[in-house]
């Protein structure tokens, strides 16, 4: 980097700092390396996610349908994809140092990226499943207390739902210290009840012998396992950001993925094929680990929801600037609000609601191959942006594109194919659509001397609009 | 006294108490085996800790010290959490001393990072 793009780039960071909150943790700008953490960090935070029982009761409805060395295969067929794609996704956070959202600025143009960021994770993750966890939260809640008022599944999902706010509202550093208190104990707490359960149970002979009571194909198996968590992975840039390094960044998503997500998912199935339910809490609780399972279930939702709140408001700063506590409080009031309705309305059903954001969540995975495609292939490649550093960087001055065509197309295509083509494995088909179109599209437009990138604006420093 | 000095005694105590833990094992059921599973744990992220110290500058020395501290204190709140279940049917001596090393466990190690902390060693950021 020259000495005066230097001077720029620090000048916009000054600039935007003052008078900012200091809970915005630099929502819409590259966070400053002095802000960084390492790879101990990163990990933990990024394991916080995998800490939480829902992992273990989605891993667990493959044990409905596969037998425990199919769910093997499945689960280490899965997590090889979401580990390549999650690092890769984790190096674009560090080197660029911006959100997912702001990084998606650059292969769809500014307003592709505020569209997509509000469409994709604002609605689906920010509001969505975070309703979804703190109606969860308060089921659960209701289940551990089921005489007290107060744990009512709506009383508790209001109460839960305003910690939840209240924590997301101070950010980056409540995200980090939630995890480094919570992940150690939450760890052994889950992988003792889950051994408990399984010795009373019969152990791993039975598991090993047990027959699925809804078989299911080894594709569809896979196809699970990577959606079940492939929208953190695509947004992983929001928690990588704040890595010092791309190396720390990604090989702190391979440790955690490869230690912590089989060992949970595969406690699930074997949970299901030993007991024939994949409530591990409720099996804990009837042994009377009372204590355990609700540090369990407490620290478990706050965290995932936690998480799924910040990406939210970081996305709702991207299309709105705002203070960034401000969006997080937006989304977790109209999340929570949602929450208690359906909690206190007895027998309204959230399926529709959950179809409804499943449907948002399957255009993720071409968004991840587009991110991919344009960091690693068109920048460097097309572009000449040889150094990874420079190429998603906003300079004070420089032209940059509201909308950028082929990651619109590519991104219409790709999402088309996730949710019309049932061949294979649908995330991905989409993710490589995705990644392949942009790519061909954006070679295409170049090949005909002309630039997909159109509508320019130029950058004026500090925070961006 | 320094941090760094107190953080080697902490992790060489709970090597010791590790080593207590692992000697539960003559406990029978399933307490043993919990027990000795902690007790394994306690050594490793123990010796772990030490093998670290020793390597490290006086400022790694504390970096590394409140890392493992950290990770003891929580796995003692997760132990204790269990340890009293009806699951692990044992003697009230048993229980009470199986809380007394996990307290000093949690008290001692969250002492440290308190004043760690107020030295400038933010948990989260070492």
């Amino acid at each position: 980097m020259t000495e005066e793009a230097e001077k720029k780039e620090v000048k916009g960071v000054e600039s935007s700092e003052k008078g900012e909150s200091k809970f915005d943790d630099y929502s819409l700008m590259e966070v400053p390396k002095n802000q960084r953490y390492g790879f101990f960090n990163m990990f933990l935070v990024f394991g916080s996610v995998y800490g939480a029982i829902a992992v273990i009761w989605a891993g667990g409805a493959l044990g409905y349908g596969l037998t425990f060395t199919q769910a093997t295969l499945a689960v280490l067929a899965g997590t090889a994809v979401l580990t390549i794609l999650g690092a890769l996704m984790s190096a674009v956070g560090a080197h660029s140092g911006l959100s997912t959202y702001t990084a998606w600025r650059f292969p769809l143009g500014r307003w592709g990226g505020k569209v997509a960021g509000l469409l994709l994770i604002t609605v689906t993750t920010g509001v969505g499943w975070y309703a979804v966890e703190t109606w969860l939260f308060g089921i659960i809640m209701n289940e551990v207390y089921p005489t007290s008022p107060f744990f009512s599944v709506g009383t508790a999902a209001i109460w839960g739902g305003v910690l939840m706010i209240i924590m997301t509202y101070v950010g980056y550093r409540m995200l980090s210290f939630l995890s480094y208190f919570s992940i150690p104990f939450h760890m052994w707490l889950i992988a003792v009840g889950i051994a408990i359960v399984l010795a009373l149970k019969g152990g791993m002979s039975t598991v090993l012998s047990a027959v699925p009571t809804h078989p299911m194909g080894l594709l569809d198996g896979i196809s699970a396992v990577i959606g079940l968590y492939i929208a953190g992975t695509i947004i992983s840039p929001d928690i990588a950001r704040f890595s010092r390094s791309a190396k720390d960044a990604s090989g702190a998503w391979i440790a955690h993925i490869v230690f912590l997500y089989p060992f949970l998912i595969l406690g699930g199935v074997a949970i299901v094929l030993a007991t024939g339910s994949y409530l591990i809490t409720n099996a804990m609780l009837k042994l009377g680990m009372g204590i355990g399972v609700l540090l369990i279930i407490l620290f478990g939702q706050f965290i995932i929801n936690t998480d799924n709140l910040y990406s939210g408001s970081l996305s709702l700063v991207n299309f709105w600037p705002m203070r960034r506590e401000w969006a997080s409080v937006i989304n977790g009031v109209i999340g929570t609000a949602i929450a208690s309705y359906i909690g206190f309305s007895a027998g309204a059903s959230i399926t529709p609601f959950e179809n409804f954001i499943s449907f948002l969540g399957e255009v993720l995975p071409a968004m991840g191959g587009i991110l991919v495609a344009d960091f690693f292939l068109v920048k460097p490649f097309l572009e000449r942006r040889r150094n990874p550093k420079e190429r998603y960087k906003f300079r004070e001055n420089d032209r940059y594109y509201n909308l950028n065509i082929a990651g619109i197309v590519a991104l219409v295509l790709g999402a088309a194919v996730g949710i019309f083509v049932n061949a294979g494995i649908p995330a991905i088909n989409s993710l490589i659509v995705g990644l392949v179109s942009y790519v061909l599209i954006y070679a295409a437009f170049k090949a005909a001397g002309r630039s997909p990138e159109v509508l320019p604006y130029v950058y004026k420093g500090g925070r961006l609009k | 006294m320094k941090l760094g000095f107190m953080y080697t005694a902490y992790l060489v105590a709970n090597m010791a108490i590790g080593l207590l833990f692992m000697a539960m094992i003559y406990v029978n059921g399933l307490l043993g085996t919990y027990d000795l599973s902690y007790g394994v744990l306690t050594l490793i992220i123990s010796v772990w800790g030490l093998a670290r110290t020793f390597k490290s500058s006086n400022e790694g020395k504390i970096s590394a010290g409140v890392q493992h501290s950290w990770l003891l204190v929580s796995f003692a709140i997760g132990y204790i959490s269990l340890a009293l279940a009806p699951v692990f049917t044992a003697s009230l001596a048993i229980v009470a001393f199986q809380s007394l090393l996990s307290a000093i466990q949690a008290v001692w190690g969250s002492f440290l990072l308190v004043q760690a902390y107020r030295s400038g060693y933010s948990i989260i950021r070492v």
